[in-house]
């Protein structure tokens, strides 16, 4: 067989594309990996999804809902329960190679579209030590236990990290009948939406502690005790200031990885900072043919977003035209900015960017200069890395395209 | 006072005072906001989401929500609630599961689209 | 006479009393000390030819935590009979049951955790090791070099993966390459065979790492890697085959002995007899002498942590490297054995193991001390390597005896018994051969008292290969998926783990219903999400192929639950 288009993953990103793809005219095969569409959003079950996109505040399953109704209205072919285990680039195509229960299949395609999400960091990759006993999970581990397996992974519980998902999780676990004893946060400022700190912890009255982390768990077969930590400011633990806390269930919301495997398999170049390819304002990674968007190109905050650049991708991914790149440089206190490079052979007017501060900032400045010339300027109140701030920069105003800088300065 | 509006992820940082004339707030980036700083302190209230048990293949657990907001006051009363619901069939997106709650009209329906798979 | 100069030395060195008496086994010591490795030490102090020690000097103020008993309690082996019991399923147990089923004899193997090899057996490098830093005339050398020499063919035989890899030992010094050369003398007048030294530009070309400080190395061909865990499985899935009953969750209590026979063996799952007890216990191997009124040597336990490294991480290796001694470095204090750099069977790299003394037998946590320790010595080979590179760590604990040497015997006071203790480093290397010589020992234990044992006409000493559906080629995987599409079914993403793969190893007559015990078969969950994503469907899985409920399924030994119990019930 041969598509137009292939998209890999069929979270929120992977289905923006797809239906993007196919309403640009591509004949579309859509590769998921579990036996049902939505990726993450199925477990996903609290609300507040959809807000920018939709004016409503959706459950995650609701609003993958309204995508999975959206591509069923195409002549998209879906292959579930699909892994990819192979893709070789073949006379300027990609030869995809995934099993299934069918078996061995194989396709063809002008242009992939990865859409694979991303992970989430683990108990090793922070150095705790200790015990090998169960009931430490990870906070997507946690909610899949909770949402889709319904069994409680504790009823006493420790979280680690303050991102969105450990807060829904504070929650969710306290509506089930557990007692979280304190979600505890390495950083001196809290990782998730302040909405959230609001609605899951105080209306809970949930204690949360910041500049503290796990250094070690107790437990012969379970979980019984864990040991917290003050942390200096490059935190690292401080002496002397270790604190027994009795907990069955520890969860880790220590961060989010992009999935880059595919990525890294087609030798796409990955930007260090937000662990994803490297994208034009199209989604179009450094390999020609080769699109990546929502999770996987960085990690979003809120699903909308995710949305958005995988309709970018799938609508660039009908396209078809010869690339001239330009580097996006970043300037000042950015964690980063999304895209990384401009291709100003194609639309420049309305291109979205997407951004971070570095710290927790007042009064700040952003502005996109080409060639020194400034066509874009905002002035922000408040910036928190955990809130990522879009912006639409038209390109077409300014006289020359050579040297694009976005720069975070003071106002 | 200060307050943030949870309304949409926005979050915006709120001003209450309460003065003569009755709640001012200010800070908001919307309409939304003014309306959520006076529920806060007169009746506040929230919607709910959460998961019933099912015997239906592939779905040990369903999840729901309240269609609208119920108050702050009643969230683990309606948790008890659930814990009474078992669904015993694969029930469309949206379904009601129990109605008119606490005499609101405020409804727990299901949010996951229930199908056969083959998982 | 020499025991009390002993003591002398030991007060004026320690200065600590030590009560010390012998028989013809054994010193025994008592007395009491500040430190553990102090009780340790003094321990070795009173080592002598022809000699065990059995330390019982204690380490004030401490408390030894109880053993760790298994949850469950049933009478499934009351009142039976055996011809064998061997106690302990880690490599040792697991290799000697399989041995004894060549034999038409009944064969029982008791392990009190929830799966096989989960002491040591579960946690080391998975070295195959070529012997060359032994010494002569010890069962270690004896055992080691007979072991590695099987090991091509018993993996083939088990279905295992077994790379022969080599080993360099690298040297920072030319006087240090030189001193190598009664290294190769030696090797070669101990049979094992092509071990020769290298010049520097071998080594530099041959690992470019080492390229700055290199000045020579020592190279070991017959050095190999193994999976510890899956060539322990492998041993007791092939015993299972051939008849033996493996009773997991099962701890032996106590012991009754009547004249020089043990003649009821309780645990928590019962009491029974059997005609020949194989002690394979570990670091419990002591206790069960103890048990059967035998104790004649101690094991001290002794902990190492190995890290295992992102095998994309920069600056490693292309194989096993470790850094010889060095005469910069020889006035460091550290407790660390040899050791470096191993790319695992899997193509992962472990970097360790450490070696501390612990008075504890069962503490598999890490430490940071351990876990900075070994990154700092072993990266020492691979400077370029960061920190950043550790993708998980663990820690195991090894049995040695006071002796430092394999303890292979038939006791001498209780004729029913046979010890095989003190089995460390490089006991997984010796197993294929000291299994063997168990066997026979058992054998003719049996013999004694009974009628002469028979051979096992039906022993298959074949265990079918687990398919490795991401190994096959397309067109096998693909005929795989058409005859059951479980193995087209991808569960753990990151190893590229079926469905059908897992449901293989749950269903296999030895079986396995843990969280881990699936990750030690199949590698499910061992990934660089680390069973974030498929830990919850694996426990679906166990649930459903047992018919219990997921809260049911455990980690690993019985209380290790994933959950405590279905939501909307708490």
């Amino acid at each position: 067989m041969k598509y137009d288009v292939v998209v890999i993953g069929g979270g929120p990103a992977g289905l923006a594309s797809a239906v993007k793809a196919w309403q640009g005219g591509a004949s579309v095969l859509l590769i998921e990996r579990e036996a049902k569409l939505g990726g993450i959003l199925k477990q996903c079950i609290h609300d507040g999804f959809g807000v920018v996109r939709f004016g409503e505040k959706l459950s995650g399953p609701e609003y993958a809902d309204r995508f999975v109704r959206a591509l069923k209205e195409t002549n998209v072919q879906v292959s579930l329960l699909s892994f990819v285990t192979r893709i070789i680039k073949q006379d300027n195509m990609y030869v995809i190679t995934y099993v299934c229960k069918e078996g061995v299949q194989t396709v063809q395609c002008d242009r992939i579209i990865l859409a694979t999400g991303c992970r989430e960091r683990t108990r090793n990759g922070i150095f705790i030590n200790g015990d090998r006993c169960a009931g430490v999970y990870t906070a997507g581990s946690a909610q899949n236990l909770v949402n889709m397996l319904g069994v409680m992974p504790g009823k006493r519980v420790v979280i680690l990290g303050s991102g969105d998902i450990g807060l829904i999780m504070a929650r969710r676990l306290t509506l089930e009948g557990a007692k979280v004893v304190g979600v505890y946060e390495a950083k001196p400022t809290p990782s998730g939406l302040t909405r959230n700190i609001h609605q899951c912890l105080k209306d809970f009255d949930i204690p949360m502690y910041l500049s503290s982390t796990v250094t070690r768990v107790f437990g012969k077969t379970r979980l019984e005790r864990v040991e917290i930590c003050k942390v200096d400011e490059h935190m690292r633990p401080i002496a002397g200031t270790e604190e027994i806390v009795e907990a069955d269930c520890l969860v880790l919301a220590v961060g989010l990885i992009p999935e880059n495997e595919i990525a890294r398999d087609l030798n796409v170049p990955i930007d260090g900072k937000t662990k994803g390819a490297i994208v034009d304002q199209n989604c179009q990674t450094l390999v020609d043919g080769v699109y990546a968007c929502g999770n996987a190109l960085h990690v979003n905050d809120l699903v909308d977003y995710v949305s958005e650049s995988g309709e970018t991708a799938g609508a660039s991914a009908v396209k078809n035209h010869k690339r001239d790149l330009r580097e996006i440089k970043t300037v000042g206190k950015l964690l980063y900015a999304v895209p990384q490079r401009l291709d100003v052979n194609s639309d420049v007017d309305g291109v979205i960017m997407y951004f971070r501060a570095s710290e927790e900032l007042s009064d700040q400045r952003i502005t996109v200069r080409a060639d020194g010339e400034t066509v874009f300027t905002k002035v922000y109140g408040k910036l928190l890395p955990p809130e990522m701030e879009r912006i639409s920069v038209d390109f077409s105003k300014a006289k020359s395209l050579g040297e694009i800088t976005v720069t975070l300065e003071d106002k | 006072m200060q307050m943030v509006c949870i309304v949409c992820p926005n979050g915006c940082r709120l001003n209450v005072e309460q003065t003569e004339e009755g709640i001012v707030v200010s800070g908001q980036r919307c309409k939304r906001g003014e309306a959520f700083a006076i529920g806060e302190l007169t009746d506040p209230k929230r919607s709910v989401t959460s998961s019933v048990r099912t015997t239906v293949k592939g779905y040990p657990v369903v999840s729901v929500k309240t269609d609208g907001e119920i108050p702050k006051s009643k969230i683990f009363e309606l948790m008890d609630m659930l814990k009474n619901v078992t669904l015993h069939e694969p029930l469309p997106i949206g379904s009601v599961v129990i109605g008119n709650l606490f005499g609101t009209g405020v409804n727990v329906i299901t949010t996951t689209q229930m199908e056969e798979t083959d998982e | 006479m020499k025991l009390q100069k002993t003591v002398k030395a030991v007060k004026k060195k320690y200065g600590i009393d030590v009560v010390a008496r012998e028989d013809d086994r054994s010193i025994f010591l008592s007395g009491e000390c500040n430190s553990w490795d102090t009780v340790v030490a003094i321990g070795k102090e009173f080592v002598t030819e022809g000699k065990h020690v059995v330390n019982d000097i204690r380490l004030a103020g401490y408390q030894p935590k109880p053993e760790r008993l298994p949850l469950l309690k049933d009478d499934k082996l009351e009142g039976t009979s055996w011809d064998v019991v061997v106690i302990g399923g880690g490599i040792s147990g697991c290799s000697v049951a399989r041995e004894l089923t060549r034999y038409n004899i009944s064969v029982l193997l008791v392990e009190k955790h929830s799966d096989v090899a989960r002491g040591a057996s579960g946690a080391n490098d998975g070295m195959v090791h070529a012997g060359i830093d032994l010494k002569h005339k010890c069962l270690k050398l004896k055992y080691g070099v007979a072991g590695n020499a099987l090991y091509a063919d018993v993996c083939r035989e088990l279905g295992v993966d077994f790379r022969r890899s080599g080993q360099y030992v690298v040297f920072d010094s030319r006087l240090v390459t030189l001193l190598a050369r009664s290294t190769v003398k030696r090797s070669r007048k101990h049979g094992i065979s092509g071990v020769r030294t290298v010049g520097k530009r071998e080594i530099c070309t041959a690992e470019p790492c080492v390229k700055d400080f290199a000045k020579g190395a020592l190279y070991a061909p017959s050095t190999g890697v193994v999976s510890p865990y899956q060539l322990t499985v492998a041993y007791a899935e092939n015993a299972v085959q051939n008849g033996a009953t493996v009773s997991l969750d099962t701890a032996v209590l106590s012991m009754e002995r009547r004249d020089d026979r043990i003649v009821n063996i309780v645990t928590n799952r019962g009491s029974f007899s059997a005609r020949c007890v194989v002690n394979c216990a570990g670091v419990f191997a002591d206790k069960i002498a103890q048990m059967a009124s035998d104790r004649y040597f101690s094991i001290h336990p002794r902990k190492g942590t190995d890290l295992l490294l992102d095998p994309k991480a920069d600056g490693l290796p292309n194989g096993n490297i470790s850094m010889g001694p060095s005469v910069k470095s020889s006035h460091e204090h550290t407790n660390t054995k040899g050791g470096g750099v191993i790319r695992t069977v899997d193509g992962n790299y472990l970097l360790g193991p450490d070696a501390v003394e612990t008075p504890e037998r069962e503490d598999v946590g890490t430490e940071k001390s351990s876990v900075d320790g070994v990154f700092a010595k072993q990266s020492r080979v691979c400077p370029s390597l960061s920190k950043g590179s550790v993708i998980a760590y663990f820690a195991g604990v090894r049995a040695p005896t006071y002796e430092e040497d394999f303890l292979i015997e038939r006791s001498s006071k209780v004729r029913n018994l046979v010890h095989v203790a003190g089995i460390q480093s490089p006991g997984l290397t010796a197993a294929p051969a000291f299994s063997k010589d168990v066997a026979q020992m058992v054998k003719e234990c049996l013999e004694e008292s009974g009628d002469m044992v028979e051979l096992n006409d039906s022993f298959d000493p074949v265990r079918p290969k687990p398919v490795r559906a991401k190994n096959l080629t397309d067109s096998h995987r693909d005929e795989l998926i058409k005859q059951d599409p479980d193995y087209g079914k991808i569960v753990c993403r990151c190893e590229e783990i079926s469905l059908g793969e897992i449901k293989q190893a749950i269903r296999n007559p030895l079986g396995v219903h843990t969280i881990d015990g699936v990750k030690r078969r199949v590698r499910a969950g061992m990934g660089r999400c680390q069973g974030g994503f498929c830990m919850p469907i694996i426990t679906r899985v166990i649930a459903e192929e047992l018919g219990i409920d997921p809260s049911e399924v455990t980690k690993d030994d019985g209380g290790s639950n994933i959950a405590v119990g279905r939501i909307k019930e708490i």
